[in-house]
């Protein structure tokens, strides 16, 4: 392995971040991580909790729906205490949505999504709940993720490695450049009250729908659309398997069960604010008619709890040379191009499903721009136990 | 429930056994996670504290609201009737800053050689090839809220891994393991140190009932 022992910064403790620093310590960097308040505080504690196989986006964009295969077969392997897999089935209700079977079957198909109808009298074997109406059903391979902690077993993995340092509770309030690099970044550590300047050799942006903010900080304007979405729990599980409906991806058309609960999700507005404190009443209404009409008697369960998250959608951007990975659904941008800063790359969009090939990106392309040959080890390697983060000395600020 | 505006009057214990009040408007239809967000983002920057799912899966967000041991996510503004919210770090842990308190002690001890179980509903269905069994998290979501509540504060491994290791015993088939288990529970600081105030079954926010899965180590102890 090539010597390495340079020191990035990541900006960011969601998902992405995570998963970019526990790729960057098994190539041998050093990494701090930044946070502002507990890690997956932000977008990531919060999403539906879908281990998409990407069945949902075959239709729409076969390169992403492949790379969903690849990584949440991935996933499986090495987080399976994060996943409950027992598989999903896509439901067609009406003849509209029967419409698209033949060619949602062999969208997934051509993603290399093993897909496979069967008889909707062996559907309500699997799922006793389904609306007795359901014209067609496809079994394929999604699953349940615990979105903290998938997160934190990535986590565990990069304390591990003992090259990481996860600095949670801590603020970036400035980047500090000098001629066409980034020194250091400020932070205020919300804990002691105090400030700390941090050094590094490379920053990396990962604060998903707050990632336009932070790159102001830095002058740079990225432009990145806050879309949140609502979710909605109820009392008891109603299914095992995730229960998508067959049709064009929608809004509340995911059932996906957890524990003792079922979450229906989600909805779609563009906010400018990535912070939301609003869960609309119309969203919680229609989610809840959506999913009536897959599982009739959702309308018996309890209410347990609805709540809202944002995505971080990429916006448009002048330089296409600058926006990698167009082909996917995350955006990683080098600021030398566009920006003239030689050692800060942003990474804005994607799934928690896609997390470690975010990782895998960002880290090539900081190798790359080092002139460093490391190899991604993460594909294969069994990330310890989310537990394992604790143990390694869970305290605000971990060495 | 009819969605209303209001104000509410939140006291934060900070450092150092101080409080700090703040009055926000909120929708009364969200949560006291939701409202130390709105704290948060536009009184003071500076309160901490855990939180991640909003919909009382990771554990993160316990706390001592209004002297109880509750999830702040899953504490809905509208049940405080004379809008005054006290909120509190759990005790029997280390505190880490404000209401972040370091709960590895607990989660350093649970048992558990993996976090799925089987799910309780379709048991006898069909399964599609490559399931055998359709599985679920446990659910215990590590938040410590039994611990916290606890009268018995010496001496005791606690409540959530007691139900840890009972729920382990359930699921292991090798002899030598659960032998070790079952020592682990009946050395003194296990089952016998427990009071049997059972207020761990009361505050346990995913019914985990930890009070009971440790009179089910007893009745094991008894017929040992
Ligand atoms: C409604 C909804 C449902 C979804 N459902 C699914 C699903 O079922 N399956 C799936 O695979 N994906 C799903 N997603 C997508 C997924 O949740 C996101 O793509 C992913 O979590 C984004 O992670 P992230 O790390 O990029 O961003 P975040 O998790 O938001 O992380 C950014 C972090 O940066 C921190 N930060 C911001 N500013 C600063 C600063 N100045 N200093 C320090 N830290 C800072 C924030 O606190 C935050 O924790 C869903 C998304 C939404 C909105
Ligand atoms: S048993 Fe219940 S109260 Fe105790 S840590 Fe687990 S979830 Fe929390
Ligand atoms: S934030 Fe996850 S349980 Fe409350």
């Amino acid at each position: 392995m090539t010597h390495n022992n340079n020191h990035v910064v990541i900006i960011g403790g969601g998902g992405t971040a995570i998963a970019i620093m526990y790729d960057l310590c098994l190539r041998g960097f050093k990494v701090t991580l930044i946070e502002k308040g507990e890690l997956t505080s932000g977008t990531t504690g919060r999403h539906h909790g879908q281990l998409h196989c990407g069945a949902r986006y075959a239709m729409g964009d076969k390169n992403i729906a492949k790379e969903c295969m690849i990584e949440s077969a991935i996933l499986r392997n090495i987080a399976p205490n994060a996943i409950e897999y027992n598989m999903g089935m896509f439901v067609a209700l009406n003849d509209d949505d029967m419409q698209y079977k033949d060619l949602f079957i062999q969208s997934c198909l051509d993603a290399d999504i093993p897909a496979r109808e069967i008889p909707t009298s062996l559907a309500f074997e699997y799922e006793k709940e389904l609306n007795k109406n359901i014209k067609a059903s496809v079994l394929v391979p999604d699953g349940t993720i615990d979105p903290w902690r998938l997160a934190i077993s990535f986590a565990a993995g990069a304390l591990k490695t003992k090259n990481a340092e996860i600095k949670t509770y801590h603020e970036v309030i400035s980047i500090n450049k000098k001629f066409n690099n980034i020194e250091s970044v400020t932070v205020i550590n919300h804990i002691t009250h105090k400030k700390e300047i941090i050094k590094a050799d490379a920053f990396i942006n990962a604060g998903g729908p707050w990632s336009g903010k932070i790159a102001k900080l830095a002058d740079i304007d990225l432009s990145v659309s806050p879309s949140p979405g609502t979710m909605l729990a109820a009392k008891k599980r109603i299914s095992n398997m995730v229960v998508s409906r067959l049709h064009k991806a929608g809004d509340g058309d995911i059932i996906v069960p957890q524990r003792q609960l079922t979450i229906i999700g989600s909805t779609q507005w563009i906010s400018d604010n990535p912070d939301i404190n609003r869960v609309p009443q119309e969203d919680i209404d229609f989610l809840q008619q959506s999913a009536i009409d897959i599982f009739p008697s959702f309308k018996y369960l309890e209410y347990h709890t609805a709540w809202a998250a944002a995505r971080p959608l990429f916006g448009k951007h002048n330089n296409t040379e600058d926006v990698r990975n167009l082909s996917r659904d995350f955006a990683t941008i080098d600021h030398k191009i566009n920006d003239n800063i030689d050692n800060m790359i942003s990474i804005v969009g994607g799934k928690a499903t896609t997390l470690r090939a975010m990782g895998e990106v960002v880290s090539d392309l900081l190798c790359k721009k080092m002139g460093l040959d490391i190899q991604c080890q993460t594909s294969t390697i069994i990330l310890p136990n989310y537990r394992e983060y604790y143990r390694r000395g869970y305290n605000g600020q971990t060495n | 429930m009819v969605k209303q505006i209001k104000s509410y009057s939140i006291s934060i214990r900070r450092n150092e056994d101080s409080y700090m009040n703040f009055i926000i408007e909120m929708d009364n239809s969200l949560t006291v996670i939701d409202a130390l967000d709105e704290i948060r983002k536009k009184i003071d920057s500076s309160i901490t504290y855990r939180h991640s799912c909003h919909h009382g899966s990771c554990g993160t967000c316990a706390c001592i609201i209004n002297k109880k041991e509750r999830l702040a996510c899953m504490c809905f503004l509208n049940e405080f009737e004379d809008n005054k919210i006290i909120i509190e770090p759990l005790t029997s842990f280390k505190i880490i800053s404000d209401l972040v308190v370091d709960i590895s002690t607990m989660i350093n001890k649970l048992e558990g050689s993996t976090y799925l179980r089987e799910s309780e509903i379709g048991k006898d269905s069909i399964k599609p090839n490559g399931i055998l069994n359709w599985n679920r998290f446990e659910n215990c979501i590590e938040c410590g809220s039994c611990v916290s509540a606890c009268p018995v504060k010496s001496d005791f491994i606690g409540p959530a891994n007691l139900a840890s290791i009972d729920r382990e015993i359930s699921k292991q088939t090798d002899e030598k393991v659960i032998k070790n288990l079952k020592n682990k529970a009946f050395k003194n600081n296990g089952v016998d140190a427990c009071d049997k105030h059972y207020l761990c079954s009361k505050v346990c926010p995913t019914k985990v009932y930890p009070g009971k899965h440790i009179n089910n180590l007893r009745k094991i102890k008894s017929k040992n």
